[in-house]
C-alpha cells in the first residue's frame, strides 16, 4: 500500500511538471490563467507537504487550512471552464449565466434548509457541498453546451471532465467518511486515485493549444440575423392581411 | 443520514457521468478539427442533410389555413409549395446517398479493408434507401407533402446513419492520409462533374 502511495505520488508530481511544462510551451498561462491559478496551488501544497513533519502539531491544522482554500479555489477551474464555453458578450453566455446562477441559489437554498449533519465534522460537510456545488456548475455548463450544440475544445473538455472526476469523488468520499468508517478502506484508495486521473486527463487534454471551435454562428452575425428576420417576419404579416382584408 | 447517502449516490453518479463521457470521447476520437479534418468534414458534407424537413412535412399551418374558406385558396398554395420543396428535397437526399456510395467504393479502392458481408450490406442497404426514396418520392408526387412526411424523415435518418458509417470507416485510416484523401477525393468528383458535362 505505501508503495501504491509512493506510485501516485510521483506520477501526480510528474503530471503536474509536464502541465506546466506545456502550459509554459504554448502559452497556457495566458489562455488559462484560473486554471493554472488552482493548479500551482495544489502543486505548491504537493511540494511543501513533503517537507512539512506529519508529526507536527500543526499539521493537521494547515493541512485542513490548505484544503479548504483549495475547495474554495476549485471554482476557478469551473469558471475557466464556464468562460471558455461560452465566449463573452454572447446570449448563450447569458442565458447560461442565469441558469448556472439559479441552480446555484437554490443549491444554497437547499444546504441552508438541510443545515449541518449532525455529528460529522463541520469542515468536512463545509468542502463536501463546496464539491458538490462546482460539480452541478460544470454539469450544467456541460448540459447547456451540449443542448446549444456548442463544441468544447479538447482543452476546456478535458478540464472539464478531469475535474469532474476528482470533485465527484471528493463528494462521494467525504460522505462516505460520515457514513459509516467501513467505506474507510475504499475511499482513502479511490479518491487519491481519482486525483491523479484527473491530473492524467488534464495532461492529456491540455498537451498541446486547442481551444473552441468556431462556432458557427459568429457573434456579429447576431444583429444582422434579427433584423432579417424581422423584416421576413413583418412581410409575412403584410400578406396574411392581404389574403384576410383584400 | 439521508442527506449523507444522497451525497454518496450524487457522487459516483457524477464520476459514472464523467467517466462515461471520457470513454465516449475516447471512442469518437476529437471532436476538435484540424486542417485536414475540416477538408474530410466538407468532404462527406451532405447538402440535404443540413435541412430540418420536419416543419415541411408538418400540415399544422395547411390545416390552420383550409380551416377558414377566405384562405382555402392560400392553403392549395401552399401544399403545392410544399410539395415541389419536398420533392427538389429528395431529390438532393437521393444525391447524396448516391455520393455516399460512391465515397465508400473511392475508400475501398484506395486499399481501406473491408470484408465482403460489409460490403455487400453496405449496398443493399443503399439500394433499399433509393428505392425507398424513389417510393417516397412518387407518393408525393401524387398524394401531397403530408401523407409520408414520417416516412420521408426516416429515410433521412437512415441517410445519416450511411454517412456516419462512411465517416467511420474513413477513421480506420491513419490521419496523415486524411488530406491526400481529401485531394484525392476532390479530383475524382472534378472529373465526374466534367464528364458529365
Amino acid at each position: 500500500m505505501a508503495y501504491l502511495g509512493v506510485v501516485l505520488f510521483l506520477f501526480s508530481v510528474s503530471c503536474q511538471g509536464l502541465l506546466f511544462w506545456r502550459g509554459w510551451r504554448w502559452g497556457g498561462w495566458h489562455a488559462y490563467p484560473l486554471f493554472y491559478i488552482y493548479l500551482s496551488y495544489t502543486s505548491f501544497w504537493t511540494v511543501a507537504f513533503l517537507f512539512f513533519p506529519h508529526t507536527h502539531p500543526l499539521y493537521p491544522k494547515v493541512y485542513w487550512n490548505s484544503e479548504l482554500v483549495a475547495a474554495v479555489l476549485r471554482f476557478l477551474v469551473a469558471w475557466e471552464v464556464f468562460r471558455n464555453v461560452f465566449r463573452h458578450g454572447t446570449v448563450i453566455r447569458r442565458i447560461a449565466g442565469t441558469v448556472i446562477v439559479v441552480v446555484l441559489v437554490l443549491l444554497a437554498l437547499a444546504f441552508w434548509l438541510s443545515g449541518p449533519s449532525p455529528g460529522v465534522s463541520s469542515v468536512i460537510d463545509f468542502m463536501r457541498k463546496m464539491a458538490l456545488s462546482a460539480g452541478v456548475w460544470t454539469v450544467f455548463v456541460l448540459g447547456v453546451a451540449r443542448f446549444y450544440r456548442i463544441r468544447i475544445g479538447q482543452n476546456t473538455w478535458g478540464m472539464a471532465i478531469g475535474f469532474l472526476i476528482f470533485v465527484s469523488s471528493e463528494i462521494a468520499n467525504f460522505a462516505a467518511f460520515d457514513l459509516s468508517s467501513r467505506f474507510i478502506p475504499i475511499w482513502r484508495f479511490v479518491h487519491p486515485f481519482a486525483y491523479v486521473f484527473m491530473l492524467a486527463v488534464w495532461t492529456w487534454s491540455l498537451w498541446d493549444y486547442v481551444p473552441n471551435p468556431q462556432n458557427e454562428t459568429d457573434s456579429s452575425l447576431g444583429p444582422l440575423l434579427l433584423s432579417e428576420w424581422q423584416r421576413q417576419s413583418a412581410a409575412l404579416d403584410e400578406t396574411i392581411r392581404k389574403v384576410i382584408q383584400p | 443520514m439521508i442527506q449523507l447517502l444522497l451525497m454518496v449516490f450524487i457522487g459516483i453518479l457524477l464520476l459514472c457521468f464523467a467517466l462515461f463521457a471520457l470513454g465516449r470521447k475516447s471512442r469518437t476520437k476529437s471532436e476538435d478539427y484540424s486542417d485536414s479534418d475540416l477538408e474530410l468534414l466538407r468532404m462527406l458534407r451532405l447538402g440535404s442533410l443540413e435541412f430540418d424537413a420536419t416543419n415541411l412535412f408538418s400540415d399544422t399551418d395547411y390545416r390552420l389555413l383550409a380551416s377558414e374558406p377566405l384562405l382555402r385558396s392560400l392553403a392549395q398554395e401552399l401544399r403545392k409549395d410544399r410539395r415541389d420543396i419536398a420533392l427538389e428535397w429528395l431529390r438532393e437526399l437521393q444525391k447524396d446517398v448516391f455520393s455516399m456510395w460512391r465515397f465508400r467504393s473511392f475508400l475501398t479502392r484506395l486499399g481501406v479493408a473491408a470484408s465482403i458481408r460489409n460490403e455487400l450490406s453496405e449496398a443493399v442497404r443503399s439500394l433499399l434507401l433509393l428505392s425507398l426514396l424513389r417510393v417516397v418520392r412518387v407518393s408525393i408526387r401524387l398524394l401531397g407533402p403530408y401523407a409520408f412526411g414520417k416516412t420521408a424523415i426516416a429515410v433521412r435518418t437512415s441517410v445519416e446513419n450511411l454517412k456516419r458509417s462512411c465517416a467511420a470507416r474513413l477513421s480506420d485510416l491513419p490521419r496523415e492520409r486524411w488530406p491526400q484523401i481529401a485531394a484525392e477525393w476532390q479530383r475524382v468528383q472534378g472529373l465526374r462533374i466534367y464528364s458529365a458535362q
